[in-house]
Formats: C-alpha cells, structure tokens, sequence
C-alpha cells in the first residue's frame, strides 16, 4: 500500500518508481519547448486582437496546463512563470479582458522571455523545496525578471551616448535617461537589474542619489545602483552607500570598471549545476542516487560496468566520481589508480561508497587514490551534503589552477584540454567545430605608449566582451600576451568569420581609458575548422597561419585557413 | 473496513495522467479507471463501478463540478465519495468544493511520491 515506499526494505521498489518517474520527467522535459511556443503563439494572436474570446480562453487553459504539469514534475521555474501568466490572464478574467494596459502587457513579454529561455537552454532548476519556491515573493521574482536591462541615467547628454554605446558594446541592453521623470516612469513599467546614476544630477535641485534613496524608500527591494560622480568627498560616498550603491566611481568613469562590476553581478548563481558519476554494478542503486543528486540539481551519469567509466570520462565532464568499492570485473580500488594514472582525472576527486565497515579496508581504498569514504546505505541528505562540499572546493582549487588570473579565461593548457574534448565530440558527432586564434594589433606599442595598467585594461576589456557576446559553451582562452584562443563548437568557418568579424567592429569601437585620453585597438583572427582539419595539431598550425597571414595582410582582419590539395 | 480498490480520476492532461497513474498504479496499487474529462466519466462510471472518484476540476467539455453533479444525479452514485484535484486554492475556495459534496480537496502540483499516501489518508478517514 502507500505507506510502503518509506520503509527502507523497499527500496528496490522504491528506485524502480523513480526511475519510472526519472522516464516520465525526462519525456516531459523535451516537450517544455514546444509547450511555451504555444503559449507563445497564442499571446502573439491576442496582442493583435485582443477582443479574440477564443484566443484568449485558449492561452488561460495553456498556461494554466503548463504551470501544473511543470510543477508536478519538478520543473519548478517553469511552473512558476507560467503561473504568473495565468494570474495575470485571471485577473484580466475577473475584471474586462478586452482591455490590455502596457504594464500587462510588458509583464507577459517578460515572463514569457524569461519561459523562453529556460525553455531553451534545458536548464530547469530542480528544487525539491516545493513549499518555499511557491511563496517565493513577486517582488523578489519581478527583480529576477529582468536582470538583462541597465538604466543608465545622467544630464550630460554627449556623454551619456558615448557611455551607452559602450557598455552596449560588451553584450548589456541599456536604456539611457537624461530625465529623471522619464527614468521614474521607466522604473515603474521594468525593473532593471542596475541602474548606473549620476550622483550630482542637474543644478541645485536634488541628488542622484538623494533620487534613488527617495526611490528605495518606496521598494521591498532597492535598485541596484552604481553611482558615477566628479564629486568624490567622503559625505558624497557615503550618501551612495546608504542609498545601497553598489559600487562608486569618479568621472571620468572607465567603462572597464563598470563592466567589472556588472559582470560580477550577472555570474552570481549562474554557476553550472555538479556533474557527478556514479559508477556502481548495481543499477537499482546507481539510479537511486541518481535521482536523489538530480533532485537536488545536480546532473548524474551513471556507470554499471566498470570498464566503461573511462569511455563515460571522455563525454562526461565530472566534478566527482561516486564509486561503489566492490564490483565484479575491476574493483574500486583498481580503478581509482587507474584514473588516477591519467594526467586529465587527476584532480577529480573520488568518493568510495561501500558497505565495508572494516576501517583498514576503507584506509586502503584512500591510499589508492581515493578522496573520502562514504559508508552505505547513505541517507540522501548525507549524500548531498557530501558531494556538494567537495565539488565546492574541487571547483573552487581547479578555477585558480586552469584560469588566467587577470582575465579570468582558461590557462593555454586547459584550452587546448577542451579543444581536445571539442574535436572529438564534433568528430563522433559529426558536426562542425571552428578554432580560432586571435591576438591583439599592436599590443606592444599599448604597453608602451599608454602603461602597463592600461595594456592590462586592455586585455580584459576583450576577456570581457568575448565572455558576453559569446555562447554559454563556446570556449574561451588566453594563450599567453595579448593572444586567445576560441573554441566554437557546432560552428563552421563562414559562421565562425561573420561572428568575429561582428566582435572585431564592437571591439574597434570601444574606447579604452588611459591618462591621455580614449584611445582604440584593434584584433586579428585565424579561423581554422572541423572537418576540413580533423587534427590538434593541424588546426592549432592552420588557424596560426591564418593569423599571420591577416597580420600581414594589414591586420583588423579575420582570415580562414583553407586547405590546399 | 473496506479496502480501496477502484478509482475513477478525472483529467484531460495527458502528461499529468501518467505521472498520476505511475503514482496511483505502481505506488498505491489501486486499480485506476483514466478519463480525459466529464462527459467520459458520465460514459465510463457505470461498468466501472468506483469506490472513490478523483476528478480535476479544470477541464475543457465538461469540468470536475459541472461532472460531479452529473454524476450525483445517477441514484447508484448519489454518496460515493469524490475528491477535488486543483491548482493551489484559497481557503473559502476549499469550502466552496466541499459545500458541493466533495470530501476533500487535493492540491495540484502533487507530489507523485505522496500521492497514494494522500488519497490513502483520505480514505481511511472517511470510512471511520
């Protein structure tokens, strides 16, 4: 009956429901795309004819489908947004739906974008905190809404337009304000995710920031606001700070600090949910973990036969490897040597989980290699708990180990590492794959002429703006000097070219700070793809030439390398 | 007391039927009658003879209440207990769905681990 699934004896049963659960959800969840099309369809029907009874019925029934079966499969973001669309179509419901104002109307823009994203990059938030996602406050729900838009508000209205272009240049959707009525007005319709003030605004009449604390009084959650002023006594600060500035910087503001800033804000929970292995004989078992680590967000491959886990290590970028310590075929200790043998594994922790209650036993599976011992049967939290501190701190020592420290992209090795998975990937899958190298024109000459400081600016200007204009998976590095590396998979060359190409304009355009002025750079590429090279070595050397020949050439240029018979 | 056997449950949302019957079939053991909306149960009740009638209150056709009260006019169906599944509700909504017969009222989304347990609970309170 019922109550059976609790018990412990049962939990064979107990995995073969969740597995069950784990096969309906997993078919769910390819069909949430086409689910918020609809929905999407329809509200773009309404909007050109709102009076449309049908349509309107029909996009209700929608979304209202969408937020409970979302819901009761765990996709709890996606539940929640559509929910929100349909209480905003029942409270048109209760009073007249014909009419729509602009603020109901952008409200269903954003959620839907918001739906559509989510949709898109497959990402679903799993909380297993039912009760405390659904309370979760509007308030605090309509600030996540639209994290992507920056107000930027000064007088000065020259430099208000030089000031948008550039941080538009980086990959931000900003809106400019040279009033402060229309910015107050703009406040009400949308949230920004920041708001950058100018802190004098005006003559004699108040503040910026006196307006953004008059603001704040009224909010459940202040604006985030950074402030830039050419006033920059200690009162001026610390008025900022008590109006929850963020950050405060003197005209001339560099444009570099502030993307600094705005980029800090963006990464924050942007952070790619745990990647865990579990290697195990038994798949009761495996998918036991399995869900309950899933349950908790975490992405889980599971390995029944031994033998395979090093095919599954190739595909699978895993933070931790769960290892069950006696398995027929090749036990836990011997495989733990066995990755532990290959340079790529060497610092993927690996957590034992045994039954073995014999305490030299469990010493021995560490001095093979091994991380820590996890005693069976776990309870989930335990597990959980576990898994998430060391992927914390695995994480946290491999970030310092494979990133640039000044621009926060892959070292040169860890690059070359991911062009390796890339192409093999493209190879097995047959899809196309572009590398790119790109180095700044006259980087020497920045140096010299305008400072280190400023060549260091530089460098992460472009860190900065590859890392918001590109795609999520592509991959970023710095080679060493002023020379990076892309890798683009799913990207043939033409496409690779129109897309540096588009950043080697944004990039020309931006004006970097020094002690003389603005002054401009610019960058050469090498593109070098899959399938036309199918070798490292050949796409390292061909996209190298590619690069010359555009230095060459006359630089600011992105040439192909294409191969000759 | 008399054991729970078969279910009549009500909803049109097909990706909703599943995870309900895996939770109602597999984990409750409960022999489950699946209809996508109120004019099939008016079709379906008779041969099936249900002990307990689960039914969704939004569906298109036919809705879970207007369905209800259909099924209450049949004289064999008069007292057979319903149960309301519905999107998170208001307190005096709860009553509402109880004032028209309905035993209790279950809120969607479910947790499809608990769902057995739930209509289980149910159950044995009723028939104490």
């Amino acid at each position: 009956m019922a109550g059976k699934v609790d018990k412990p004896d049962d939990q064979k049963a107990l995995a073969a429901f969740q597995q069950a659960l784990a096969a309906l959800r997993g078919g769910f969840a390819k069909k949430i795309s086409g689910k918020v099309e609809e929905i999407h369809q329809s509200w773009e029907r309404l909007k050109v004819a709102p009076e449309d009874g049908h349509t309107f019925h029909l996009l209700h029934r929608q979304a209202h489908t969408l937020a409970g079966t979302a819901a009761t499969y765990g996709f709890e973001e996606v539940g929640r947004l559509a929910r929100e669309i349909e209480l905003i179509l029942q409270a048109k419901l209760a009073e007249d739906h014909f009419t729509w104002t602009k603020t109901a109307v952008d409200q269903v823009d954003v959620f839907l974008v918001k739906l559509k994203k989510i949709a898109r990059k497959n990402t679903f938030e799993l909380s297993s905190d039912t009760e405390a996602s659904q309370t979760a406050d509007a308030g605090l729900l309509m600030a996540k809404m639209s994290e992507d838009i920056i107000y930027l508000v000064d007088d000065d209205v020259d430099l208000l337009k030089t000031t948008k272009a550039q941080i538009q240049a980086f990959g931000y959707d900003v809106e400019a304000f040279s009033d402060l009525n229309q910015f107050d007005k703009a406040i009400e319709r949308q949230t920004p995710a920041v708001v950058i003030m100018d802190a004098i605004f005006g003559e004699g009449e108040k503040t910026g920031i006196e307006h953004i604390a008059d603001i704040n009084a009224t909010r459940k959650h202040p604006l985030q606001s950074i402030f830039i002023t050419s006033k920059h006594d200690v009162l001026t600060r610390l008025e900022a700070v008590r109006a929850n500035g963020l950050a405060f910087f003197p005209k001339p503001v560099l444009v570099e600090q502030l993307i600094d800033v705005l980029n800090g804000l963006n990464n924050q929970g942007e952070e790619d949910a745990y990647k865990v292995v579990i290697v195990d004989d038994s798949e009761e078992q495996s998918a036991f973990a399995a869900l309950h680590l899933q349950q908790a967000g975490m992405e889980t491959c599971e390995v029944n036969d031994p033998l395979q886990l090093l095919h599954a290590l190739a595909d699978f970028p895993a933070d931790i490897i769960l290892m069950d310590l006696y398995m027929p075929g090749c036990d836990g200790f011997e495989l733990s040597k066995v990755i532990r043998q290959m340079d790529a594994y060497v610092s993927i922790p690996i957590v034992f989980l045994s039954a073995e209650q014999n305490r030299e036993k469990q010493m021995g599976a560490m001095s093979m290699g091994g991380d820590d011992f996890l005693a069976k049967p776990i309870e989930p939290w335990h597990l959980i708990s576990a898994v998430t501190s060391r992927v914390q701190r695995g994480r946290m020592i491999r970030k310092l180990a494979e990133t640039d420290g000044l621009t926060g992209l892959l070292t040169h090795s860890k690059s070359k590492e991911r062009l390796t998975v890339e192409l093999s990937r493209a190879i097995r899958e047959r899809a196309t794959l572009s590398f790119v190298m790109l180095d700044i024109d006259h980087f020497k000459q920045v140096n010299d002429t305008y400072g280190h400081p400023a060549g260091d600016r530089v460098l992460k200007s472009l860190a900065n703006m590859l890392k918001q204009r590109l795609r999520q998976y592509d991959i970023i590095g710095r080679y060493g000097g002023e020379e990076f590396v892309l890798v683009l998979p799913n990207t043939d060359a033409e496409m690779a070219k129109i897309v540096l190409d588009t950043l080697r304009v944004t990039f020309s355009e931006i004006g970097h700070s020094s002690d003389d002025g603005l002054f401009h750079c610019t960058f050469s590429c090498g593109i070098a793809s899959y399938p036309e090279f199918d070798k490292i070595m050949s796409l390292n050397h061909e996209a190298d030439q590619a690069l010359y020949k555009a230095k060459k050439n006359g630089r600011n240029q992105v040439l192909i390398a294409k191969k000759t018979h | 007391m008399q054991a729970l056997e078969r279910i009549l449950y009500a909803e049109d949302e097909i990706d909703i039927q599943q995870v309900a019957s895996l939770a109602l079939e597999t984990v409750g053991g409960y022999t489950l009658k699946i209809c996508g909306s109120g004019l099939v149960v008016l079709n379906e009740i008779e041969a099936f003879e249900p002990q307990l009638l689960l039914f969704d209150v939004m569906m298109p056709d036919m809705d879970g209440p207007t369905a209800l009260e259909k099924v209450r006019e049949m004289e064999a169906y008069k007292t057979v207990p319903a149960v309301f599944m519905t999107a998170k509700v208001q307190p005096n909504e709860t009553q509402r769905y109880l004032d028209m017969g309905a035993v209790d009222v279950i809120a969607k989304p479910f947790d499809p681990m608990t769902l057995a347990a739930q209509v289980q609970g149910i159950w044995e309170r009723i028939q104490s």
